[in-house]
């Protein structure tokens, strides 16, 4: 197996792509539809948006025509890897009352065929670890994530275009990845069409990178993914450590700046469902018609809505304030107590989904400074 | 996705043992016992003859009825009674209406225990006071049972109960049998009615003078059930008698779901009440305490 | 099995979309004739049959002084009432009139304005007489439906969500319209129930399920106002089937007891 970084052109990335695909992975990766970048199905490296761009601000995504001819030009779209690993709707169990009262319960054990995701971003596969943590690293293991997660084939691309909302490093992380692939790529852009440089991760990719035509990266081709990583990383030059200064949210629990924001937050709940790790679940059951099965459902849910936090005659979070509090504290803060380290990867999402344009960076500068 | 049905709980049939937790166990229903107007304690068994699981004081289990829901529930069974368990349950909503409605050899489903006990054995001796308002000495009565076996590794034992009205008092007939084994009970009421001879007041009230001068109050442990105002009160007036915080336990209820730490709803700041409770430290909460609407 | 419970369906101001989404539940309709003794549907029959029945669904918005007459003897012979859809829960469509002078708008629209008869306002079927649950949209969802009847079947409470489109919408992996789009939309007032229908297929919400449990109009009028619209665009949008500049609907929490 290839201990060494490679280098390939597009030719060999879709011998990769077809043998992914001859070994029964279903293969996805960001394509254009409609207005944005999201995972699609991907037979060949012309299927990925060639000579797009993304520009993101606070509650504005578009996509642009690029100067030049580069396969991953664009920046994390609206949609995570989560919708593949934590589905927003999943089936717990079946039970089944018979004519005597009797119970009998289904539980449900996902078999997912194998995946392999294309152009999963650094932010992305820290999101995935953040989730692993939470959904099957303590005593209770969800089983249609670990099934999800268990079949999944990671090729990485290491971001040269960091979008205006992005600030991976401002939480230690990112524009590069250093672990979690089974194969990274830096793409190289140039006039003949863009070189890889591919590092294998795992054993698994790297008897894919054996399979296909590569060569040895040259020191120029390392040194250049070099520069093109502190590039990205100087983009995105961040004047506050929100690592650091998320962690002191939850001193701030009282502070008059949660019930102004709830002023101009929406509740919509936008940012939870756009969020690589929030993994928050309502459970649902429900009945046939004929009153003798029900169903228990896991879907998605969000600490803004009323439902989340409901107990005796109400929502103990019944503000906006308190809703934007306790995801903010969480996520940046208290994240920290529960699992070990921050819920925040600095993708971004969060705040180009929000229709107006809340951005947690100022947010979580201004109320850890705060003098409450 | 496929589904497997299982031969029993805690199996799938590809041999892997899944996480039991996860998987509702049926019980029949075989006992119910009316505590007050809307207090039921149901007694179950489990429907396939085996025993329930072991269980340590205040560890809950989450009760489902068919095709409405499940609710967190404190057992309030006694830890060495091995055959059965029972859940104490006030009407609140559709899931404990339908759990008190269940009829006698009817089936509920549980899944569990879950969740942080009373820490009664990691206790270096002193005194042990406890005190449950309304419903919350539901969640107390495995760990006064326990206590009470163990009553010489204590110096002292006392069991201050409150509610709104002498109708709401729960386990009223066992109040004198825990006294005569050697806890002392007190008993206080907001609201008398026209057999009550005892006192009137709130739970701090029982903390009276002669209470006040007998506990050593520096070697206490205090577990503390009840709604959060009550215990926060009750706290306050304990500190003030020197009393260490990270000698005071409180059950915290919040949305519990999962049980499992897996769905998110039960957060108090940085607590799990499912995963880091029900019992915690006071002196791991206390920033929290007094929060409004975290 | 013990006696069916009896159904009835009631038309107020309305326009039979809700009805049809009774009949449009045809797999469902089966089970439920099996469950349930359908006593009155006006869309298969034009006789009142007197006497209580156990549920009724009641269609349309009250806009006439008969109407007020028949809530009323319908709601004394209702176990449960049940509102289905805009017109009969926030007033519908026809509810634009109120507030402008009703004769002018009779003149606008008839050429013999003496046939019409009318109140001067439209309302909804909760102003009147108490209202049990209410069944959100234009027309209503038929998942929601078969939920309700499934829940009311099994002695549960129905799962109505409370909260934004924006859940279902991105629960379903759409990419927002208003951000990537620049699309004016009002998921984020907007009840969900419907499955974000209207995103899904590139359009705008126009919020036809009502407000959301906790609506926070202004900053999302704001950013309307950045994307080009007029106040009076603005106020109209907010205003067109169900108004989301209003009061929001009580909250009814479920899960934790």
């Amino acid at each position: 197996m290839y201990r060494s970084p490679r280098s390939f052109a597009a030719a060999s990335g879709n011998a990769m792509l077809a043998l992914l695909a001859e070994q029964g992975f279903e293969v996805i990766g960001p394509r254009r539809i409609d207005e944005a970048i999201v995972y699609a199905p991907l037979g060949t490296f012309d299927d990925l948006p060639i000579g797009v761009t993304d520009r993101q601000m606070p509650g504005r995504y578009s996509l642009h025509d690029s100067d030049r001819r580069s396969y991953f030009d664009a920046a994390v779209g609206p949609h995570s890897v989560k919708h593949h690993l934590h589905p927003s709707s999943s089936t717990v169990w079946d039970i089944t009352r018979s004519d005597d009262g009797a119970l009998s319960i289904e539980m449900h054990r996902p078999e997912p065929a194998p995946l392999a995701v294309i152009g999963v971003r650094p932010c992305d596969l820290v999101a995935l670890e953040k989730q692993d943590r939470v959904l099957m690293g303590g005593p209770h293991i969800n089983p249609v994530y670990a099934a999800n997660r268990r079949r999944l084939f990671i090729v990485a691309v290491n971001c040269n275009h960091p979008s205006g909302t992005c600030f991976c490093t401002a939480m230690g992380n990112g524009p590069t990845a250093v672990r979690g692939f089974d194969i990274l790529l830096t793409e190289l852009p140039g006039d003949e069409g863009s070189e890889f440089v591919a590092t294998a991760g795992t054993d698994a990719g790297g008897r894919l990178l054996e399979s296909i035509d590569t060569d040895a990266a040259t020191p120029e081709q390392l040194e250049r993914a070099a520069e093109l990583a502190a590039a990205a990383a100087d983009e995105m030059r961040a004047e506050v450590d929100l690592l650091e200064a998320g962690t002191h949210l939850k001193e701030h629990l009282d502070s008059e700046m949660w019930a102004e924001i709830g002023e101009r937050c929406l509740a919509c709940a936008n940012c939870t469902m756009s969020c690589p790790t929030c993994f928050c679940t309502d459970l649902i059951d429900t009945t046939s018609i004929a009153s003798v099965s029900s169903r228990r459902t896991r879907v998605w849910d969000s600490c803004f809505t009323g439902s989340f936090s409901h107990m005796g005659p109400g929502p103990v979070r019944g503000s906006i304030g308190s809703r934007y509090r306790q995801w903010l504290v969480h996520k940046f803060s208290t994240w920290h107590d529960q699992f070990g380290e921050s819920g925040c990867v600095g993708c971004g999402r969060c705040i180009t989904w929000c229709p107006v344009g809340i951005d947690v960076r100022r947010e979580v500068a201004r109320i850890s400074r705060s003098g409450t | 996705m496929n589904a497997a049905p299982i031969a029993q709980p805690g199996r799938d049939t590809s041999g892997t043992t899944l996480d039991s937790l996860l998987v509702p166990r049926p019980y029949h229903v075989i006992a119910k016992r009316l505590e007050t107007h809307d207090v039921t304690t149901l007694h179950v068994v489990p429907c396939d003859g085996g025993r329930p699981p072991s269980f340590k004081p205040a560890q809950v289990g989450m009760v489902g009825a068919f095709g409405v829901g499940e609710a967190a529930l404190s057992i309030s069974s006694e830890v060495h009674q091995l055959s059965q368990h029972s859940y104490t349950i006030r009407r609140a909503g559709p899931i404990t209406n339908a759990l008190i409605d269940t009829p006698i050899g009817g089936t509920v489903t549980v899944r569990g225990p879950f969740g942080r006990p009373w820490p009664i054995d990691d206790l270096d001796g002193g005194s042990l006071v406890i005190f449950g308002g309304g419903l919350g000495l539901a969640p107390l009565r495995a760990v006064i049972h326990e206590a009470l076996r163990r009553r010489s590794d204590f110096t002292d034992l006392r069991v201050l109960i409150g509610a709104r009205t002498p109708r709401d008092l729960i386990f009223r007939d066992e109040y004198a049998a825990w006294d005569e084994r050697g806890a002392h009970v007190a008993v206080i009421v907001d609201n008398r009615d026209d057999d009550w001879a005892g006192p009137i007041g709130m739970i701090p009230d029982l903390l009276d003078d002669q209470t006040r001068a007998e506990v050593d109050w520096v070697t206490a442990h205090v577990m503390i059930c009840g709604p959060d105002p009550m215990m926060a009160s009750v706290s306050k007036r304990l500190t003030g008698l020197g009393v260490e915080t990270s000698r005071i336990w409180w059950t915290m209820e919040r949305n519990m779901q999962c049980g499992n730490a897996l769905c998110g709803h039960c957060q108090f700041g940085p607590i799990i009440v499912c995963r880091d409770g029900p019992v915690v430290n006071l002196a791991d909460i206390e920033p929290y305490v007094g929060i409004e609407e975290l | 099995m013990h006696q069916r419970p009896t159904l009835a369906v009631w038309k107020f101001a309305s326009c039979d979309g809700c009805q049809l989404t009774i009949l449009n539940c045809e797999t469902e309709l089966l089970a439920i004739a099996d469950r349930v003794d359908i006593r009155w549907f006006p869309e298969a029959t034009s006789t009142m049959i007197p006497g209580p029945v156990d549920v009724s669904f009641v269609e349309g918005s009250v806009t006439t002084d008969h109407d007020v007459e028949r809530i009323h003897e319908i709601r004394s012979q209702s176990g449960l009432l049940i509102t289905i859809g805009a017109c009969a829960t926030g007033g519908g469509v026809q509810a634009l009139r109120n507030g402008v002078d009703t004769g002018d708008v009779i003149k606008t629209v008839y050429a013999d304005p003496h046939y019409i008869s009318t109140l001067d306002t439209s309302t909804p079927i909760a102003s009147h007489v108490p209202v049990d649950i209410e069944l959100q949209g234009c027309p209503i969802d038929k998942g929601q439906l078969l939920e309700t009847i499934a829940a009311l079947l099994s002695g549960r409470p129905p799962r109505l969500p409370q909260s934004s489109v924006c859940l279902e919408c991105k629960a379903a992996a759409q990419t927002c319209v208003m951000v990537a789009g620049a699309t004016p939309c009002l998921g984020p007032l907007t009840m969900a129930g419907c499955g974000a229908l209207c995103p899904v297929v590139g359009r705008g919400c126009y919020g036809c399920f009502g407000p959301m449990e906790n609506p926070n109009p202004a900053p999302l009028v704001s950013r309307f106002e950045q994307l080009g619209m007029s106040h009076g665009q603005r106020t109209r949008f907010l205003r067109s089937v169900c108004d989301l500049a209003g009061q929001p609907s009580p909250t009814t929490g479920s899960a934790h007891e």
